[in-house]
């Protein structure tokens, strides 16, 4: 089975993931480089620069100028948006293919991509709803006890009262995040409507939500913090281009790595959850209409029809319908072997 | 012993030198005023007593005064109206409106006069503007005659919006008495009748004034710290916990005090020989052809009222003035007053941050600048710039409403150069987004392309928001641009010579284009022309370079074409490289209606690239990446910047799916 993932599944993953992160960058820059390079003369200007360190100069004179720039502006918002579905289709395919066990791991992981990309993109959008709420919740809340409470004495008051506010918005989002991510791990371990799914990270494991809104935040400030490292460095030291590439695929790489690491943790507890309904479920009498395999239900497509039909008042959910299916259910697979 | 020598002679150059200086200064018109603090009603009321000589040859039948904290009184004054339209316009709250209202108003043998004032808006017509109210006389003031008016008034200070205000316990009262305007006889800055000039209070705009003599008495609340304008000459405690204060000061245009139980006094005083050395009078000497006892400094005392959330800057603060008196001082010549008074405004006053007054002025500083990387963030070009008004607009007392490039333009050049002297330039990115130095002029310079108005204008005439980057950063450019073409060294003496000239006067735009064209460079004299009254500008570019192939003789023709769009006609130098490494350089000026020239070399080697003004000269200069023109790529700095790129859209991108 193993050597179906030559790099081991986390490895490959990483690879796409980095790929389109650059993607989605590298041209730009790229752009950048060649339109500055016969932009008007500015090599020569540019020559200047080499050996020195950083001039400001080339800044004040060349950002209010720079074609490339504007070139690059009108790109920016469709790279965004198409840069964010990427991300969350890929993480259908991820958390997939991290979540299958057998077969062919492109498969799975095209499945994933096809199949969850678009279920996870719904449940996003429902987040990011929420997410904004919060935000605008906590700055509403934030400039009512301001304006009540007496002017802020010192001038760190004010950076102290924004840094707070920051922390707390950043904590809310943080935590969001993480609901959102185990419901994506469940969704792909035991796929069932989404109206039931919303209600996964209310059963789940408070801890581990709180751990996981941490890691999200760690990985996330680690991603700017390295940022504002290699920018300042780029700004104060002569910094040789293959260097500043060098250090950015690092940086990228880093942030890469944190996040697939952060969809394995998700999927691991999705198992250990579903593990421990299972014993539950083995303590206690099985319905009539709930399956014997515990834990692992619907796979396929179509199935889910025939879940909310039959209702979700079931924790196994509905009867595995799909025996003819290429892919088993990867909820099936969560026997306990100690295997991830 | 040497030391000691160099003491006296100083001491007496010094005195006369001072002497000299104030005895070309006439004051106009004395204010003694005894007013009373009140912290609790952020009011300021009392009595004044104006003593006013009619200077001019007319009689004259009426007096505008200044009410300028009226223009905090309502949402629709003129100040408000113009603030509007800015990116950052602050709203009216009545709750925090300022006011000054008189209460009585006689002049001796005319009796109470109080019903003849009249509000007058002379700038705008702005019926809800009361910043300036006018009084008709019962009988003209006879030329030569002088009267005594006295009044009494009341101000309300406004919670900070711009300048003047409270914040806290932090106050700064500036603007806050009934001031004379300015009767302008015949010939002064160009009247053909005698006028008065008084305008209303503006977003952009504060100063002018006769130059005057004040006497101020005033009691506060004991806790207070009190900085003000002047000397302090006594100080006695008053009943009920309250402490008289006594400023006085000769020869300045306005009288303003700062007062906040939070400040921390540091004194010190500027040392004219010890602050500065032997070799830099000498250097000094050497630039301005003058010998060097003719530049000895007076010395002064300095007073900072440090807000003790910032003490650790206080030194920064002191040294920076110091520096700041001594490069004015030698390049300008001597400040002739004894003291010289900083006020650190309070955390959450920035609204008062860098406000100029005679003797008098406000920094700004924030404790996030004791800390790297923030410390990189200057506060002292603050300083040096608004210890500069005392020169430009204190001393050379043009009208800021009129002609604000007159005191912004040559102080933001003067900031900048002394900065210059006093630090080794460019460094750390995070200068560009301190305020001050050419660079942050010329990014200013770049960001708001096109300019659309000449560098002089009405203070509230400019194109909506175009007022700083005409009045402060094109005038500084044009200063710097004016430099080279002069020479360093006579630049500097054209401009100490027109400080000496207009000192204690009130100098117009004409006044300074006449005073370079009689410096006696026509180049300069025309730039200055150029772009003060008729918005000149200049772009110079490489164009195209062109190699024939070698022929019989193996020489190749390199055939470049340079061009300079805009008005303005200045010479310039133009770096040719060849291959081989050689280099060449001319000097190319556009003449005529022909903006462009062509350049050809018959050589063995082609030519690789061509630069035009490769020191940047030019300061004003619409655009330098296109100054610079090679054959072929050079690609390794391209690298680096399209890899910052690229990383910066990472980030951007990072930001895009933190959600995700
Ligand atoms: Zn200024």
């Amino acid at each position: 089975m193993r050597s179906v993932y030559p790099f081991g599944k986390l490895g490959q993953l990483l690879l796409v993931l980095y790929l389109g992160s650059l993607l989605f960058s590298w041209p730009v820059g790229a752009l950048f480089g060649a339109r500055l390079d016969d932009y008007a003369g500015a090599s020569l200007f540019l020559q200047r620069l080499e050996g020195q360190p950083f001039d400001p100069l080339f800044l004040a004179e060349f950002l209010p100028n720079a074609a490339p720039l504007k070139l690059v502006s009108p790109l920016l918002p469709p790279l965004m948006v198409g840069y964010f579905l990427f991300h969350v289709f890929f993480a259908g395919g991820a958390m997939y293919s991290l979540a299958e066990r057998r077969g062919p791991f492109w498969a799975s992981f095209w499945q994933g991509f096809m199949k969850f990309g678009s279920r996870f993109l719904l449940l996003n959008l429902i987040f990011l709803s929420l997410a904004a709420v919060t935000v605008l919740l906590i700055v509403s809340l934030f400039h009512l006890v301001q304006k009540m409470a007496p002017e802020p004495a010192g001038d760190m008051a004010p950076l102290y009262i924004a840094l707070l506010q920051g922390a707390v918005i950043f904590t809310g989002v943080g935590l969001l995040q993480s609901m959102h991510y185990v419901i994506r791990a469940r969704w792909v371990l035991q796929p069932r409507p989404l109206w039931q799914m919303l209600r996964v990270p209310l059963q789940g494991n408070a801890r581990f939500l709180l751990l996981a809104a941490v890691k999200y935040l760690v990985i996330t400030l680690l991603g700017f913090g390295l940022a504002a490292l290699v920018i300042r460095l780029a700004f104060s030291l002569t910094v040789h281009g293959v260097l500043l590439l060098v250090l950015l695929q690092l940086a990228v790489l880093c942030t890469v790595a944190g996040r697939i690491w952060l969809y394995a943790e998700f999927v691991k507890d999705g198992r250990r959850q579903l593990r421990a309904e299972e014993e539950r479920m083995k303590a206690v009498p099985p319905a009539a209409n709930v399956p014997v395999a515990g834990g692992g239900g619907a796979t396929e497509s179509g199935t889910d029809a025939v879940v909310s039909a039959t209702g979700g008042a079931a924790v196994g959910g509905t009867p595995a319908a799909a025996d003819d299916s290429p892919v088993e259910s990867p909820g099936r697979e969560n026997r306990p072997e100690g295997k991830t | 012993m040497q030391t000691v020598r160099y003491a006296l002679v100083a001491g007496l150059v010094v005195f006369l030198a001072v002497g000299d200086a104030m005895a070309e200064c006439e004051p106009r018109v004395a204010y003694e005023m005894t007013v009373d603090f009140d912290p609790g009603d952020r009011s300021v009321s009392g009595r004044q007593v104006i003593v006013w000589r009619n200077y001019g040859p007319d009689p004259v039948q009426t007096l505008p005064f200044h009410l300028y904290m009226n223009a905090f009184r309502r949402a629709d004054s003129t100040f408000f109206r113009e603030d509007r339209t800015s990116r950052h316009a602050r709203p009216f709250e009545p709750a925090n409106a300022g006011a000054c209202r008189l209460t009585s108003l006689a002049i001796d043998g005319m009796g109470d006069l109080l019903d003849r004032l009249l509000f007058i808006q002379p700038d705008d017509g702005n019926p809800a503007d009361e910043t300036v109210v006018s009084l008709t006389l019962p009988r003209p003031v006879m030329p030569a005659e002088s009267i005594t008016i006295r009044i009494e008034f009341e101000t309300v200070l406004p919670r900070l919006v711009a300048r003047a205000g409270w914040s806290g316990n932090f106050f700064l009262v500036a603007q806050w008495y009934p001031k004379l305007g300015v009767l302008e006889p015949p010939g002064w800055r160009g009247a053909l009748l005698t006028r008065w000039n008084c305008h209303q209070y503006h977003r952009h705009s504060e100063f002018y004034a006769n130059f005057a003599d004040f006497e101020v008495r005033l009691t506060a609340p004991a806790e207070y710290v009190i900085g003000a304008t002047g000397r302090e000459i006594a100080r006695t405690p008053e009943p009920e916990g309250r402490t008289a204060y006594v400023f006085r000061e000769t020869c300045v245009h306005d009288f303003a005090w700062a007062a906040c139980p939070d400040f921390e006094v540091v004194r010190d005083t500027f040392f004219g020989q010890v602050d500065v050395t032997a070799a830099e009078y000498a250097a000094w000497a050497e630039w301005l052809e003058m010998k060097p006892a003719d530049l000895w400094l007076p010395d002064v005392r300095l007073t900072i009222l440090m807000h003790r959330d910032h003490r650790e800057l206080a030194d920064l603060t002191l040294h920076t003035l110091k520096q700041a008196v001594k490069y004015y001082g030698l390049w300008f010549g001597p400040y002739p007053y004894e003291q010289i008074t900083v006020v650190d405004p309070a955390p959450g006053a920035a609204a008062a941050a860098g406000m100029e007054y005679p003797t008098f002025f406000t920094g700004g500083s924030h404790e996030l600048q004791a800390w790297w990387p923030f410390s990189a963030i200057r506060l002292e070009t603050v300083i040096v710039h608004e210890f500069g008004h005392n020169y430009w607009q204190g001393m050379v007392a043009s009208n800021e409403f009129e002609e604000p490039w007159l005191d912004e333009g040559i102080n933001t050049y003067a900031e900048a150069t002394v900065n210059r002297f006093m630090y080794n330039p460019g460094g750390h990115p995070l200068e560009t987004l301190s305020l001050g130095g050419f660079l942050t002029s010329r990014y200013r310079y770049l960001q708001r392309q096109p300019l659309l108005d000449p560098v002089n204008r009405v203070s509230w005439e400019y194109f909506p928001g175009h007022y700083g980057v005409n009045a402060y950063d094109r005038a500084s450019l044009l200063l710097l641009t004016a430099e080279p073409l002069m020479g360093r060294p006579r630049f500097y003496q054209a401009l100490r010579q027109y400080f000496r000239k207009f000192q204690f006067g009130h100098p117009t735009t004409a006044d300074f284009l006449q005073h370079f064209k009689d410096a006696g460079n026509e180049t300069v004299a025309a730039l200055l022309a150029d772009v003060i009254l008729h918005n000149g500008t200049v772009d110079f570019r490489a164009d195209s370079i062109r190699v024939t192939p070698p022929n019989e003789e193996g020489r190749v023709t390199s055939q470049v074409a340079v061009s300079c769009l805009g008005e303005l006609r200045l010479p310039v130098d133009i770096l040719f490289c060849f291959e081989d490494g050689t280099e060449l350089r001319e000097t190319w000026r556009p003449v005529g209606d022909r903006n462009w020239h062509e350049f050809e070399f018959v050589r063995e080697t082609p030519l690789a690239a061509v630069v035009v003004d490769p020191e940047y000269r030019v300061a004003l200069d619409d655009c330098f990446a296109n100054n610079s023109l090679t054959r072929r790529p050079v690609t390794d700095p391209v690298d680096t910047w399209q890899g910052l790129v690229q990383f910066v859209m990472q980030m951007l991108l990072q930001v895009a799916t933190w959600l995700a």
